[in-house]
């Protein structure tokens, strides 16, 4: 109470510091960035992410690009000609680490008195016979060409290699854009982890702008149909506009960037900020009826909602907190800084509110509420039915959450950046086309390390490498490999007269049968030698004449400087986690039962993806725990009774179970975006079942279970609904976003506003009549 | 590309990176004048020495090799070369032969001792980094006066050296395009004309490699780089090439540069 009589005294002062405060952390707000990149936000002590990352240390070039030319006379020398000319000028990109195409990949053919090293096609075709004379080449070069030629062959893929100092997207977009200002005459296709990292950056800036101005306007409308004047609109507005901009810049002072997460911040935090506001003004209208001087009125009216604001604003707070428990660092970002925006609009909705107020004349004129009559009307006739009817309620409820049981079973969890896009979105149709006729985008990666300098080199080593890429191959959904056996195999067989018997890894030892020049008699004359030979010794002499002769880089994004460390990367044509599931699982059994020489780890962004999906499954469990431990903690402490708390978490458990049984039934998957919904929902929830308890508590001390059910339904039962409508259209908002992802969540988080509403009007109803708790009775706040 | 890259490396660049001192100090010049003046250009008839190159990653890493090089002029623009590999042990022994042709395609041939066999090399290869090194080609290769243009900038003190300070840029965007350059700066010893460091930007205009040269030795009157250290700072990788024993115009057997000659000498 002191809080309201300080800022009453100190009314101009405070709505000074709240815009001053406002427009310091709104300034910083300027500076906010964004990191679209999902795996970003995996801590660093998962082992696939941190070999991830180590990859960039090792190769010069982690992510590429995928450009697919689409043309019916693919074969032909105009097309080939572009082709030439396009991979050309993509090499010279500043943040182009390589390129590989059809045109420059390199062949290696063994010919009469050696090697021929050459780009398979070196320079743009003139005639047909050029054109032919190149597809035999490739053809027919053992090279990986399902990388880089559709399985169709009306597309050809040129793979960009990103440098590791450019940010992905940015690059990206660099390509991108470079591809458009060709305006080449085919159909092209763009993909690649970092052009859907671009086109969720995208996404998430054109989501961040027009979803927020959406959430304002609804706002805006809803406050305007409850109070029809100016203050009505424009105060709980202000509430809303400041939290969000101070919570914006305090992200910009800690150093957080906006995430796929944090994005949705402020459409969240908008929905929330709101309903103290509107609480706060629907009591003063109220009041202002009776006479009396503004600041008596404001003093009146605080009163009796001080109380109420901060608990239902904490309880709120720390179930965002509760997504702390996630280990994913952006999901940890959403709960602590709307949390921080949940206590900002809390502070400003006490002082801040009550401060305008008291400036403010009593308005003369205020409206009477007809409609109020209706709605009271209905409560009574609600509580009537629930009096009424309650053990048939019951067993419906009773068999709505069987039948919602039977959804839990159904659920997927898939995390998949590319399901997030629309069907038409052209990230993934690009993506689709492109993973259905090529190798594949995404890719896994097993990192084969020895113990010292030049241990790849060793036949054994290659060998065990060789039969890891031939497992890899014959599984599913992987489209081929690529490692530096293919090179020391080709080079095997070009030395040897290009005979396909030598396609293979030099053995441990090696016989060599040769000539040798020496001098007898002052002549130089040629005599036979067997020698032995180690093959790592062959295996050696083969790289340093690769190197010598052909392109050094491609080398060195498959093999670490001095040998030590090698990769082999298996392209998938998927991102379904399912597949990639499978498909870890088998391949590190292959690994332990095969591999011996080397240690051999698995990284790439198809572990990635899989750690994501472990850590939402993880998340998703410990946030629900969390949340509803604390929101139950929270309300116990404030009615000073463990069993209210128990009671107050009843409406929640209902709406988790809801959630989660739609999301069986409707086909919705679990993934990181949705994984969220549960402790907002308890935390925003937890507020009716909160108001409910507290009325009918109060309401009981006079009356029978049955006629306080009635009085608790018009004075806490119509807020309840108000305020849930609000919230729920609020983050219905996001129904509008580029992501699919984001709609699911935006569906399933207003519905959870309505089934909490629900479980506080039916669900605790039907307990009270049913069991007549007696320490509702007893124990007063 | 006619002539061959590796031997522009190191017939051509490799020493000729030795810049001349001209007698009299320089005045008031052009960037231009400056850079000419240190791209005057020795002339020996036969050349020989051995190179260590000393690649560094991040991580302290090292890989040593060691090479011992001869060329010799031919004719006037053309030059034969061998490269005799010293360390590590499983390549040692491995020669490479070019043979440049003035028309038409030069011979390069590669010795394997492990298969005791010259082949014969065909390869369209455009170049690009010099033995997996941070030194491309071009780097290290004979530098061409006309493919920069030169604005001298104020002189400073390197190491204790007076410079002068050029910025080159390319003159044509084909140049950028084959250099992967933007620009570079250069730090030119006022008193010898020899670069002793030198700052490369890539085509994204970010600072991307830093050339320093702790070693100059004077052979003949003529001034050479024999320390070079290339860092690729976006990498944090460097390559460090010294040159030992550097002799000109040493009798070599006219059968030297043959292909017969390279499968004999061990």
């Amino acid at each position: 109470m002191w809080l309201t009589q300080w800022v009453v005294k100190h009314a101009k002062l405070v709505v000074f510091i709240t815009l001053l405060v406002t427009l310091f952390f709104g300034y910083q707000a300027k500076n906010l960035q964004r990191d679209p990149d999902i795996t970003a936000s995996l801590p660093q002590n998962i082992p696939a992410k941190k070999l991830y990352d180590r990859m960039s240390d090792i190769f010069p070039s982690r992510d590429f690009v995928l450009i697919a030319v689409e043309s019916d006379s693919l074969f032909s020398p105009t097309v080939l000609t572009a082709i030439y000319t396009l991979t050309q000028s993509l090499q010279d990109l500043p943040d182009v680490y390589s390129v590989m195409s059809p045109t420059n990949i390199k062949i290696i053919r063994g010919t009469e008195e050696g090697l021929d090293i050459r780009d398979a096609l070196p320079h743009p075709p003139k005639t047909m016979a050029d054109v032919q004379a190149f597809k035999n080449a490739l053809f027919t070069s053992d090279m990986p060409v399902e990388l880089i030629i559709s399985k169709d062959r009306r597309m050809a893929g040129i793979m960009v290699f990103l440098k590791n100092v450019v940010r992905p997207e940015e690059g990206a977009k660099e390509i991108m854009d470079f591809v458009n200002r060709q305006s080449l005459p085919f159909t092209i296709y763009i993909t690649g982890k970092p052009v859907l990292t671009y086109y969720l950056g995208r996404g998430m800036a054109k989501d961040f702008g027009m979803l927020f101005s959406l959430v304002i306007l609804l706002i805006i409308l809803i406050l305007f149909i409850s109070f029809r004047n100016a203050r009505g609109v424009l105060i709980p507005l202000g509430v809303v506009i400041f939290s969000v901009l101070v919570t914006l810049g305090f992200m910009v002072l800690v150093g957080a960037k906006l995430t796929h997460s944090t994005n949705m911040l402020p459409i969240l935090l908008s929905s929330i900020a709101v309903a103290d506001g509107i609480h706060i003004l629907n009591r003063y209208f109220e009041r202002a009826r009776t006479n009396g001087t503004p600041q008596s009125t404001v003093i009146n009216v605080m009163k009796e909602l001080n109380a109420p604001v901060a608990v239902t604003s904490i309880t709120t707070a720390f179930g965002f907190l509760a997504l702390n428990t996630s280990r994913v660092t952006s999901v940890g970002d959403l709960g602590r800084f709307t949390a921080f925006g949940v206590m900002v609009a809390m502070v400003f909705s006490l002082t801040f509110i009550p401060a305008v107020l008291t400036l403010l004349p009593i308005p003369k004129r205020i409206r009477t509420r007809k409609e109020s009559q209706l709605r009271n009307k209905l409560a009574v006739r609600y509580a009537n039915f629930l009096i009424e009817h309650r053990g048939l309620t019951g067993i419906a409820l009773l068999v709505l959450i069987v039948f919602l049981a039977f959804g839990f079973t159904r659920i997927r969890l898939e995390n998949n950046t590319i399901e997030n896009f629309p069907k038409s979105h052209p990230a993934r149709i690009a993506f689709e086309k492109v993973n259905q006729e090529f190798a594949g985008t995404t890719f896994l990666t097993a990192l084969v390390e020895t113990d010292s300098a030049g241990g790849i080199k060793e036949p054994r080593v290659l060998q065990e490498m060789d039969s890891l890429e031939t497992f890899l191959q014959r599984q599913p959904h992987v489209g081929t490999t690529l490692s530096l056996v293919d090179f020391v195999k080709r080079m095997n067989k070009a030395l040897h007269g290009d005979s396909a018997q030598y396609y293979r890894v030099p053995p441990e030892q090696v016989i060599v049968h040769s000539t040798e020049w020496v001098e007898k008699n002052g002549q130089w004359v040629e005599v036979p030698v067997t020698d032995t030979i180690p093959g790592r010794v062959l295996v050696a002499q083969y790289l340093q004449l690769y190197e010598m002769s052909a392109k050094p880089e491609d080398l060195a994004n498959l093999v670490n400087y001095n040998y030590q460390i090698a990769r082999i990367n298996a392209f998938l044509d998927t991102e379904s986690s399912q597949a990639l599931r499978t498909l870890d699982q088998k391949t590190r059994q292959y690994i332990a039962s095969h591999v011996n020489h080397a240690n051999v780890a698995l990284t790439g962004t198809s572990e990635l993806f899989l750690a994501i999906n472990d850590l939402v499954v993880k998340g998703q469990f410990y946030s629900i725990i969390a949340s509803l431990i604390l929101v139950t903690l929270v309300t116990a402490i404030s009615f000073r009774s463990l069993r209210i708390g128990l009671l107050n978490a009843i409406p929640l458990f209902f709406a988790m179970w809801f959630n989660f049984g739609f999301m069986g039934w409707a086909g919705i998957p679990l993934n990181i975006v949705t994984m969220l919904t549960s402790s907002i929902a308890i935390g925003v929830g937890v507020d009716y079942a909160v108001h409910f308890i507290h009325r009918y508590q109060i309401d009981l001390k006079d009356f029978n279970y049955e006629e306080s059910l009635r009085g608790t339904m018009v004075e806490a039962g119509i807020p309840i609904v108000l305020n849930a409508l609000t919230v729920g259209l609020g983050f219905a908002v996001m129904l509008f976003s580029v992501f699919l992802g984001v709609r699911h969540m935006a569906l399933l988080i207003s519905l959870a506003m309505f089934t909490t509403c629900f479980g506080a009007i039916t669900i605790l109803p039907v307990l009270f009549l049913t069991l007549k708790p007696r320490f509702l009775k007893k124990e007063n706040q | 590309m006619k002539s061959n890259s590796v031997l522009r490396v190191v017939v051509s660049g490799l020493l000729a990176i030795g810049f001349l001192i001209t007698s009299q100090p320089v005045h008031a010049q052009t960037g231009r004048e400056i850079m000419q003046k240190a791209l005057h250009k020795t002339s020996w008839q036969t050349m020989q020495g051995d190179v260590t190159l000393i690649l560094t990653n991040a991580r302290g890493e090292q890989r040593i090799r060691k090479i011992k090089m001869f060329s010799r002029k031919r004719t006037e623009d053309e030059n034969d070369m061998l490269m005799r590999f010293v360390a590590p042990p499983d390549v040692r022994g491995t020669a490479f032969l070019i043979i440049e042709h003035a028309k038409g395609e030069d011979e390069r041939y590669l010795y394997l001792p492990a298969l005791r066999r010259v082949k014969r090399i065909a390869s369209s290869g455009k170049g690009g980094n010099f033995m997996s090194s941070d030194f491309t080609y071009y780097d290290i290769g004979r530098p061409k006066l006309d493919d920069w243009t030169y604005k001298r900038l104020a002189d400073t003190t390197i190491a204790g050296h007076l410079c002068y300070q050029l910025e080159c840029l390319p003159a044509t965007p084909q140049i950028a395009r084959d250099t992967g350059y933007n620009k570079i700066i250069r730090w030119i010893r006022q008193d010898i004309l020899v670069t002793i460091q030198s700052h490369y930007f890539d085509r994204g205009n970010r600072l991307w490699k830093v050339l320093t040269v702790p070693g100059v030795q004077k052979i003949n009157d003529v001034w050479f780089q024999t320390d070079m250290i290339m860092k690729d700072i976006q990498i944090n990788h460097q390559s460090e090439m010294k040159f030992e024993n550097i002799q000109v115009n040493v009798k070599l057997p006219p059968q030297f540069f043959s292909v017969r000659y390279l499968q004999r000498m061990r």
